[in-house]
């Protein structure tokens, strides 16, 4: 029985894979308090964005964002699971190093990986001739928020099937040109409304969730959003089409 | 009045083949199935069905050649028929003979019921 | 092979997690499940684990199979070496099919695939083989199964990994006649002289075609331990409606016929095992019984 580094890495490619690796609700409550949080880092950054000197800038975003991810990340370490899936875990023949690296790391990077192409697809879509755009690219605060954006999928996974957590971001940030307008506030600072984004996703996740207590209801409200979602893309494809032409004009 | 000792399984399973040899399922100089081959049809343990051709092959009924597994006997019928006979003489036929006495059969009477099934 | 030394397994509060106790520990305040129970399981043998309901069979096998383990005691030995959770050289020698089944939400034939990465020997074709006979659709998901087809998804799982050491606890829960008996051809098929199947059961009957050992489990540790090869030479289990014989019984059980009964075997033929009347007679008395062992 060889177990040697090649087989070592299948197995923990393999850990990836098995899909028993299942957390389980958090509670309500903590679910709760931790979203409460988050709003307060939303208004820190509305303040960041209002404060004068450069330099405190700088300061007060890098301790932002380096508290923003480790406390985003946070719940993934908390790793509870049901029972059942919990000892089919631990029977799998991996040793506690390869399935506590998996844990980490493995989660992580799969997801990421998965998100990235989501989000920047998105992110493409959405906000190339948009009236709302800043310079594309990955700036230090986008990989901020990509990373962040990582972590969140992560917790919310434990309350709804992936599939409606991308409908919904889908919506909050197809949403955002929308509220955009009607608010007449056309200079919506770009990383604002991501977090925007992001912080709704989560509340409103976890709003439906306490609602409908995991039941299938939630999923016929997503697809809803997700309509709407659509309805809202097809809205700024417009706008940037008109606008563009207008400009052109 | 009848004492019934159940044989054990392996025992069960050597007079099955027993039967199955006198039945004519497998000839003698043919092939039995392999060891596992029997314990899966009939659903029993490897080792049970492995001691049950075992003592087959002690008695003389199946004869193992190596590499090519186990084969009915030229004279497993008739070796099977005389050891039938014994145990029927010393079991079967003593347990009826008790009941007979304890019933008052002479054995003229016995004679007659057996000349009489006989024809 | 698989040797249990001097196992103690206990609550030291109620509902929790069991532990492995040692001498040390408070056994008085504790609730104790399995005391000093020492096992050895050899390769190439079957063996039937039966107990009462809460028992501690589960708790066993739980243990066996690395579910349950202290790094300070070690208490389970595989192949000679000392087995805890987390060592897949040792692990991967065990399959364990546990009696509920977890509802993973990845398709059957996907899942033996991630399996396969875990358990070197593991056979795709033998997977196969096991999914058509037990009738299984491969592209269902796991969690979308009813109760038996989880079971025989798992079983499935269990023969084709090809571990040294399989494990089932209950697994004819939930099985239909015809899947049974399919499980029965697989043991039997699946039996060679490195390997090992345990079998926790209540429903002995079911298996006992397939047995080579007993063992049973009674007053927190195992009362009956024996091959049924030795059960069946030492003891006789008769039927009889003389009510003479049941005074030479070791025990008896009344029945339709008259009494079903064991005795010593003076015969020197090797008896059948009767084994519900087994089980009530080590569960009444072991050590009348087990005194004719040697």
């Amino acid at each position: 029985m060889k177990h040697n580094n090649t087989f070592r890495l299948n197995r923990f490619l393999g850990l990836i894979g098995t899909g028993i690796y299942k957390r389980k609700n958090s509670k309500t409550f903590t679910f709760t308090i931790w979203v409460g949080i988050l709003f307060l880092f939303v208004l820190l950054n509305q303040l960041i964005s209002n404060l004068e000197f450069d330099s405190a800038r700088i300061v007060v975003t890098r301790v932002y964002q380096i508290s923003y991810i480790v406390f985003l990340s946070v719940p993934v370490f908390r790793l509870t699971f049901n029972e059942q899936m919990s000892i089919q875990w631990n029977l799998l023949p991996a040793s506690a190093f390869e399935k506590n690296l998996y844990s980490v790391l493995g989660m992580l990077i799969w997801r990421s990986l998965l998100f990235f192409i989501v989000v920047l697809g998105l992110d493409y879509l959405l906000w190339s001739g948009s009236p709302f755009i800043e310079s594309m690219g990955m700036e230090m605060g986008q990989c901020r928020i990509r990373l962040t954006e990582f972590f969140t999928f992560g917790i919310t996974d434990t309350i709804m099937p992936r599939w409606a957590s991308y409908v919904l971001v889908f919506f909050f940030y197809t949403s955002i040109p929308i509220l955009a307008g009607i608010s007449n506030n056309t200079s919506l600072h770009r990383e604002y409304a991501f977090t925007y984004a992001w912080s709704a996703y989560i509340i409103f996740s976890t709003f439906i969730n306490y609602c409908f207590k995991g039941g299938k209801e939630y999923e016929y409200l997503v697809i809803v959003f997700g309509c709407a979602g659509i309805i809202g893309l097809i809205y700024n494809i417009i706008f940037s089409i008109t606008r563009s032409c207008n400009t052109k004009a | 009045m009848i004492f019934k000792e159940k044989l054990s399984i392996y025992l069960q399973i050597a007079e099955r083949i027993s039967d199955e040899i006198l039945a004519g399922a497998y000839s003698p100089g043919s092939r039995v199935p392999s060891v596992r081959e029997y314990a899966v049809m009939i659903e029993v343990n490897l080792n049970t069905v492995m001691r049950s051709y075992d003592t087959l092959q002690s008695w003389g009924i199946l004869e193992m050649k190596r590499g090519l597994g186990y084969f009915v006997a030229d004279d497993a019928v008739s070796t099977i028929l005389s050891r039938r006979r014994e145990a029927f003489i010393s079991t079967q036929a003593a347990e009826f003979f008790e009941t007979a006495r304890s019933l008052g059969v002479t054995p003229d009477e016995l004679a007659e019921m057996y000349k009489r099934f006989l024809k | 092979m698989i040797e249990v030394k001097d196992l103690s397994i206990g609550y030291s509060i109620p509902g929790n997690t069991p532990q492995i106790f040692t001498h040390s520990d408070d056994y008085d305040s504790s609730e104790i499940v399995l005391r000093g129970l020492s096992l050895k399981i050899e390769s190439g043998k079957v063996y039937g684990l039966i107990g009462r309901n809460g028992v501690g069979k589960t708790t066993l096998l739980n243990c066996i199979s690395g579910l349950i383990w202290k790094n300070s005691e070690k208490k389970v030995f595989i192949d000679g070496m000392p087995f805890s959770n987390g060592n897949p050289n040792l692990s991967s020698r065990i399959f364990y099919v546990t009696d509920t089944t977890p509802p993973i939400h990845v398709r059957v034939d996907k899942y033996a695939r991630k399996l396969s990465i875990f358990y070197p020997l593991f056979s795709m074709d033998c997977f196969n083989e096991c999914v058509e006979l037990f009738g299984l659709n491969y592209k269902e998901y796991i969690d979308n199964l009813s109760l038996g087809q989880k079971k025989m998804a798992f079983l499935s799982f269990a023969f084709a990994s090809n571990a040294s050491h399989i494990i089932l606890d209950e697994p004819t829960n939930g099985l239909d006649i015809t899947s049974m008996r399919t499980l029965r051809k697989l043991i039997a098929s699946n039996m060679t002289d490195d390997k090992t199947i345990i079998i926790s059961t209540h429903h002995i009957n079911e298996i006992s075609s397939l047995l080579d050992h007993i063992i049973i489990l009674n007053n927190k540790n195992a009362v009956f331990d024996h091959s049924v090869l030795e059960t069946g030479r030492v003891l006789s289990f008769v039927e009889s409606d003389k009510e003479t014989d049941k005074e030479k019984a070791l025990y008896s059980m009344s029945s339709a016929y008259g009494n079903r009964m064991i005795l010593p075997n003076t015969s020197g033929i090797d008896s059948e095992i009767d084994y519900e009347l087994l089980y009530e007679a080590v569960l009444d008395d072991s050590n009348r019984i087990n005194s004719l062992f040697k």
